[in-house]
């Protein structure tokens, strides 16, 4: 019996350290559950969503590929979703603006790579480019481990590009990507892509959300003033505290995207 | 005596594993800095929290530690592999904290103090024996 002694309090161990890890889990599990933001409102289901799927924090951004603010939103987005790790969960949601003529079609090549899997991924080179499909955008850094080198025939265009010059951008985006291009050229256009689109739309609408990028922190407007990193870290260490937000920064004048 | 520390360490890596896959905040008391290292790149490997590793390695190392007090003593052998590779572990992540996130948490001081006392324990047990 002294024999097996060692083994049977070796196997009581183990059963006693993944039974009290999995009841600690469903503990915190049925005690955290996801944030739901405005359930009540339309909105592309699933939604693109980043990050810890039961995180107290949500970040919702109603953004554009094309509008500079929303690059320079991107790069405090990311260095957040480093910081918080799973702590933090972010959704996209479309809102290309019409003063942005190749918002639209970057927002479908966003959503066909999403048919393939590769949403987020896209959703990197299409802001780490963005100077080489549309204009005026700042230069946008993206995370380690997606590089992207366009060919000289793209960068030596001149700066206004037809939708045709576009399409051909995302296409090699999607090639970089090793998407498969025939889909990806098939879904740009399909009502699949079009309706979510538009359903995101929708809950633009809804939301009263009227530019770009316009971010809610567990379903309350973040004014533009507090879009900084060191704000946005000052209100989601609040929500996961539970404690009180630090004051508005004062000259909180919102302004719209360019 | 090491299987008991293992436990310990067990515990914390445990705790420190659900709370990450939840993505709960943990409560630290005396250093402060326990998000910021638990949030960090360095927590985790891939899809998996790195306290999940601790816990394989704590449990290893109570498996081999108690073994060892029944009489088994090849399990002696594999105890000093695994706690060494657990110092070494230890030590990376002590100079992740101190140098690179400028920040410290408790339950990783906690593990690492564990794991040095576990390291003190194989060495003079090592030349005990002798």
């Amino acid at each position: 019996m002294r024999r097996y002694l060692p083994f049977v309090i070796i196997g009581v161990i183990l059963l006693l350290a993944v039974g009290s890890g999995l009841m600690l889990y469903r503990s915190k599990q049925s005690s955290i559950g996801p944030v739901i933001l405005a359930p009540d409102k339309p909105g592309a289901e699933p939604p693109h969503i980043r990050g810890g799927e039961t995180a107290r924090v949500t970040l919702e951004e109603f953004g554009d590929f094309q509008c500079p603010p929303c690059g320079g939103l991107f790069k405090t987005l990311t260095k957040l979703e480093h910081d918080y790790g799973s702590r933090l969960r972010v959704i996209f949601r479309h809102y290309p603006m019409r003063k942005h003529t190749h918002a639209l079609v970057a927002a479908r090549a966003a959503e066909a790579a999403g048919m393939q899997g590769r949403f987020w991924e896209m959703h990197v080179v299409l802001f780490q480019n963005a100077t080489d499909w549309g204009q005026g955008a700042d230069g946008i850094n993206a995370p380690p481990g997606i590089s992207l080198t366009l060919d000289k025939r793209s960068r030596s265009q001149p700066l206004e590009k037809t939708d045709a010059d576009v399409r051909d951008i995302f296409a090699q985006f999607a090639a970089t990507l090793k998407l498969d291009q025939e889909r990806f050229k098939n879904d740009i256009d399909s009502e699949q892509v079009k309706a979510r689109i538009a359903m995101d739309q929708q809950r633009a609408a809804a939301l009263a959300v009227d530019r770009t990028p316009t971010l809610f922190l567990n379903g309350r407007l973040i004014p533009p003033a507090s879009r900084s990193e060191e704000r946005l870290h000052a209100l989601i260490d609040a929500e996961i505290s539970g404690k009180a937000p630090p004051p508005e920064p004062s000259a909180a004048t919102p302004t719209p995207s360019p | 005596m090491a299987a008991l520390l293992s436990l310990g360490g067990l515990a914390d890596s445990i705790y420190l594993t659900v709370t990450h896959l939840t993505g709960e905040n943990v409560i630290c008391l005396a250093s402060g800095g326990c998000n910021e290292v638990l949030g960090s790149a360095y927590a985790s490997i891939g899809k998996f929290p790195l306290a999940s590793f601790g816990a394989l390695g704590y449990f290893a190392a109570f498996s081999c530690a108690t073994l060892a007090a029944f009489g088994y003593w090849r399990a002696q052998t594999f105890l000093t592999i695994v706690v060494a590779a657990m110092l070494a572990a230890t030590l990376y992540l002590l100079f992740v904290q101190a140098f690179v996130l400028h920040a410290f948490c408790d339950y990783c001081l906690l593990s690492a103090g564990l794991t040095l006392s576990l390291s003190v324990l194989v060495v003079t047990s090592y030349f005990a024996r002798k």
